[in-house]
């Protein structure tokens, strides 16, 4: 490749490692960007001088002016990544010697990983994959002055070499704690819920695998199926058409609550109703939060001192949770919750913006009008979530001004956040009083099964509606679109592999949707794992992966092993590396070739590029009495390289190696001459 | 200052012997791990710095896909090394040999670099002091010819050959240090001399064979003019006299006075005798003149021709060389 088209080939590299970044960055930073590309194009074949220090200057000043304006700091992952790419873009309108090149490369490599910052989906991951092999071929490419299929060629190669050796790095390579700790963003550096509910909160929240909470039953035996384990956190009531928020209502206040220390307040004889049956008792151990709210099972109850039960029925602290902090719970089984619901929390639970997303609330109403109660336009309502091509995914869209309206009729992409508030916006807009819950969904045994532990991407959104005569009653649309999130996706998935393994004929368009759907949850699964087990591969995960592995826990022994293992692999590919390209020789001139090496200390070796039948006649020439081994020699030579077939020779070739071991001894020309 | 540079030459010393056990003189060399050496180019050097705050970056954020990129370019730099080594190990290289040329001139020294395997080599950086070359590929046997200056008269020999390549990524480079057994024969600069260093010659030789070649000092005898004879030895008198054309031609005697004699000179030291020398012999060899050169311990028969002009100048260019 010249010098010109690997330029060409840098350029193709830097688009490719800040393609991720760009529905991110302020549009600005993207402008700049295309200006700096649209500069360079030009400016490659030199029709376009580079702009000179000044214009540098202005540029530079402007994106640090910029990037204080556009994210408020200059600190952090996306302040930092946008620095990053005007680094970016301010070098390559000064790139002139092969050094800066190197450096755009190099900031190429950077500008791909640090897209992990923001996203750590399987897809981003297989993105970035291709980016490091389009970069790599850049570098490849780069002044070597070979192709570009061959740059490809070549970094493929060196990926896939690489790939053995990275899983070892990365399965083995111990998690050390962060050197520093910094917050990443002003406000609580602490992950977890907060108290209002805005577009993209729960994604957030969906790709930390840290631990919530941990949860003790104390009948083992017994606790509820994984699909009935909604950890209750938060209630929102306030709604202004884009963030939930709590209900600023008095009884909500602290010294309505009932507290465990004090009598009961007489809301709590009146609106909860419950079973005679016995509580359920667990132990919640809560990582700090720094919130005051609890979590906990439906109904709940505490003992344990500063928690009390508020009046949407969940479990708060007196104090806000600084550090871990475990407290005891009953769960009792309601049989109506708020069974007659006080006007002020009716008018607060059906309050909906005056305007916006018209054609949510028409269909609301008209729905409401067609069925003849609550329960059946509820009902038709999930049913409607079920059917339609809802897709759930932790990347949805964006949305416009009418939010529900966007995501319900148009997008239809989006997650447990975006299904909850459209679900209580169709049952406000119905006149059925409706709130969000926000907590955390299942949760699973620790692996030694002694706790069950809730992490962060556990974080979930549901919907609580209020009816006549059976009070609050727990509702999740997010259940109606991806069953899976709720459920154990696996199991589930087996029986209907089964289904549409065996199924006949006739059933063949059933199955055939049946696939997709499964395809659907095939992929949420594969997401689930990815988050589960890649991202969130800690120093806890590795310690019990190879505890089963090695099935010991020594760490000197674990880096020993992953020393071995690196020296081995790397090994193997170095003498692959030698021997791949190995000549391969002919028996019959390997003989030759010994004859060669053995006449070396007379000076008598075959020179570069003789044949074996020239060199034979100078070794004739030079020793006179070497005819008749030399006759010999060539007979049998020409007869196992030219003449036999396979398999035929080795006999002779026996002969061949026969004939130069006992080769003449060398006579010096002295004493023939004498 | 002074233990600091002397210091620096027992370094440079041990390295030399080091290098000269490790790898010595020889005509033809492949190479592999023993010759072959290699490091992280600058370029190299700007990875590892981003390899480590990626890690930094990774530990801190506690994220597992930052850190499995950092050990995905960590793994590709360790790939690299076994492929940067490949790029060099298996080659053959042989010494071809030298040129000749007058000191001061370029001479060229000639290589041929042939893979011992299947393989092909890309870009490789060929060194010999300030003078380089680049290879784009080898897949066959390739001669190439590298022009070094020469500086003094007598036997060059190259200083040793450093051969770098940094394919495939730039990363890292590998080199080697060859000392090829090659040299050139650089004649002595020639100096314009106006008096013939002509010798007494060996007088006896030359009365006894009365020997004559074709010259220009006695007129010999008249022939028929032949196309291609000289206009100059043209006999106008007897063109003018109707007797024809007729050519005039001259011949010398074989004898001393066309032997270049380094004794002949007074007043030079060496160098400017053997210069003197060597500006003679070429330019008799200009002029398709035959001399022979007699040197204190060697004596060149009289003679005309390339050949035995370079016969002449190789003597005066190894005269009692120091080696």
């Amino acid at each position: 490749m010249n010098h010109l088209s690997s330029r060409y080939a840098l350029l193709l590299a830097l688009a490719v490692a800040v393609l991720p970044h760009w529905t991110r960055l302020p549009i600005w930073l993207d402008v700049a960007l295309i200006i700096s590309v649209l500069w360079r194009i030009p400016a490659i074949e030199q029709r376009l001088p580079l702009p000179n220090t000044w214009v540098k200057v202005v540029f530079i000043v402007g994106s640090i002016v910029g990037i204080k304006y556009s994210y408020n700091t200059w600190f952090g992952p996306e302040a930092g990544t946008s620095f990053l790419i005007i680094c970016l873009a301010l070098k390559l309108l000064e790139t002139k010697t092969e050094r800066d090149c190197y450096v755009l490369l190099t900031l190429s490599y950077f500008v791909l990983a640090t897209q992990f910052l923001f996203s750590q989906g399987l897809w981003a991951t297989i993105y970035s994959v291709f980016g490091v092999l389009c970069v790599t071929a850049a570098y490849v490419a780069f002044n070597q002055y070979v192709s570009v299929k061959h740059a490809l060629k070549k970094s493929f190669i060196l990926l896939a070499q690489a790939l053995p050796l990275m899983l070892i790095l990365f399965l083995f390579f111990p998690r050390l704690p962060p050197l520093w700790t910094f917050k990443v963003t002003e406000g609580s550096g602490k992950t977890g819920m907060s108290d209002n509910m805005s577009p993209g909160d729960l994604a957030k929240l969906s790709q930390s695998n840290e631990l919530a909470f941990r949860v003790e039953f104390a009948e083992k035996n017994s606790i509820p199926p994984k699909s009935q384990l909604y950890w209750r956190g938060l209630t929102f009531s306030r709604f202004d058409g884009k963030t939930w928020r709590p209900s600023n209502l008095p009884i909500f206040a602290d010294d309505n609550a009932a507290w465990s220390n004090y009598p009961l307040p007489s809301w709590a004889e009146t609106h909860i109703k419950i079973t005679q049956d016995k509580p359920k008792q667990y132990k919640v151990i809560l990582e700090p939060t720094d919130k005051v709210w609890l979590y906990s099972l439906s109904v709940p109850f505490s003992r344990t001192i500063g928690v009390g039960l508020s009046r949407d029925f969940r479990l708060v602290a007196q104090t806000p949770v600084f550090q871990r902090f475990s407290y005891d719970v009953m769960q009792f089984k309601a049989i109506a919750l708020d069974e007659n619901l006080p006007q002020r929390l009716r008018e607060d639970n059906l309050t909906l913006p005056a305007e916006g997303n018209p054609i949510a609330r028409k269909m609301a109403q008209q729905w409401r009008a067609f069925y003849d109660s609550d329960e059946t336009y509820i009902t038709a309502v999930l049913a409607w979530f079920r059917k339609s091509p809802f897709y759930y995914t932790l990347e949805p869209p964006l949305l416009g001004e009418n939010r529900i309206d966007d995501f319900l009729f148009k997008t239809k992409r989006g997650f447990c956040e975006h299904y909850s508030s459209s679900f209580a916006f169709l049952l406000r807009a119905a006149g059925i009083p409706t709130r969000i819950v926000v907590g955390y969904q299942g949760g699973e045994w620790s692996p030694n099964q002694d706790s069950w532990q809730v992490r962060q991407m556990d974080a979930h959104a549901w919907v609580e509606a209020w009816l006549p005569n059976k009070g609050w009653i727990m509702l999740d649309p997010t259940g109606a679109v991806a069953p899976q999130r709720i459920e154990n996706g696996m199991s589930d998935l087996a029986q209907n592999v089964e289904v549409w393994g065996n199924s006949p004929l006739s059933t063949f368009k059933y199955n055939n949707y049946k696939l997709f759907s499964q395809l659907r949850n095939m992929a949420d699964y594969i997401n689930y794992r990815w988050q589960r087990d890649i991202v969130g591969y800690d120093t806890q995960n590795q310690e019990q992966l190879l505890l089963k592995l090695l099935g010991d826990s020594s760490v000197w022994k674990r880096i020993a092993l992953m020393f071995t293992a690196l020296f081995v692999i790397a090994g193997l590919l170095a003498l692959w590396t030698i021997l791949k390209g190995r000549k391969i020789q002919h028996p019959a001139d390997k003989v030759i070739i010994q004859l060669s090496n053995k006449l070396n200390k007379r000076g008598l070796t075959r020179e570069q590029g003789e044949g074996v039948v020239a060199y034979l006649q100078r070794l004739q020439q030079a020793q006179p009495h070497w005819q008749q081994a030399v006759e010999q020699l060539q007979q049998s030579y020409m007869q196992i390289r030219y003449q036999t077939q396979e398999g035929e020779n080795l006999t002779q070739l026996a002969a061949l190696k026969r004939i130069v071991r006992q080769w003449p001894s060398y006579q010096a020309q002295k004493t023939r001459e004498l | 200052m002074a233990l600091f540079d002397a210091l620096k030459n027992n370094y440079r010393q041990r390295w030399q012997n080091w290098l000269s056990r490790r790898i010595p003189r020889t005509k033809e060399v492949v190479l592999n791990q023993r010759r072959v050496f290699i490091f992280l180019s600058a370029h190299g050097g700007m990875m590892s710095l981003l390899l480590l705050s990626l890690f930094i970056a990774g530990i801190n954020y506690a994220n597992n896909l930052l850190l499995g990129f950092c050990f995905f370019l960590g793994s590709l730099l360790v790939i690299g090394i076994h492929h940067t080594f490949a790029n060099l190990s298996g080659l053959k290289i042989t010494a071809v040999g030298g040129g000749s040329a007058i000191a001061g001139d370029v001479v060229g020294f000639t290589l041929r670099l042939t893979p011992t395997n299947r393989r092909s080599y890309y870009a490789l950086l060929l060194e010999w002091g300030d003078v380089s070359e680049r290879i784009d590929c080898i897949d066959q046997s390739l001669e190439v010819t590298l022009y070094l200056r020469s500086e003094q008269r007598g036997r060059f020999q190259p200083p040793r050959l450093k051969m770098t390549t940094f394919y495939p990524l730039g990363l890292l480079r590998a080199w080697t240090w060859l000392d090829l057994d090659l040299n050139a024969i650089i004649y002595p600069k020639p100096i314009a001399s106006d008096t013939l260093p002509a010798g007494s010659g060996d007088k006896e030789e030359a009365q006894q064979s009365h020997r004559r070649r074709i010259g220009i000092d006695d007129f010999e005898q008249l022939k028929n003019f032949t196309a291609g004879d000289p206009l100059a030895h043209v006999s106008w008198k007897h063109l003018a006299r109707g007797q024809g054309m007729l050519v005039k031609t001259y011949s010398e005697p074989v004898t001393g006075s066309n032997t270049l004699d380094y004794q002949a000179f007074t007043g030079f030291d060496k160098e400017g005798r053997l210069s003197r020398l060597a500006w003679w012999v070429i330019k008799l060899s200009e002029q398709q003149q035959a001399f022979a050169l007699k040197l204190p311990h060697r004596t060149i028969a009289v003679a005309t021709g390339n050949t035995h002009r370079d016969e002449c100048l190789t003597a005066l260019a190894l005269f009692e060389e120091q080696v």
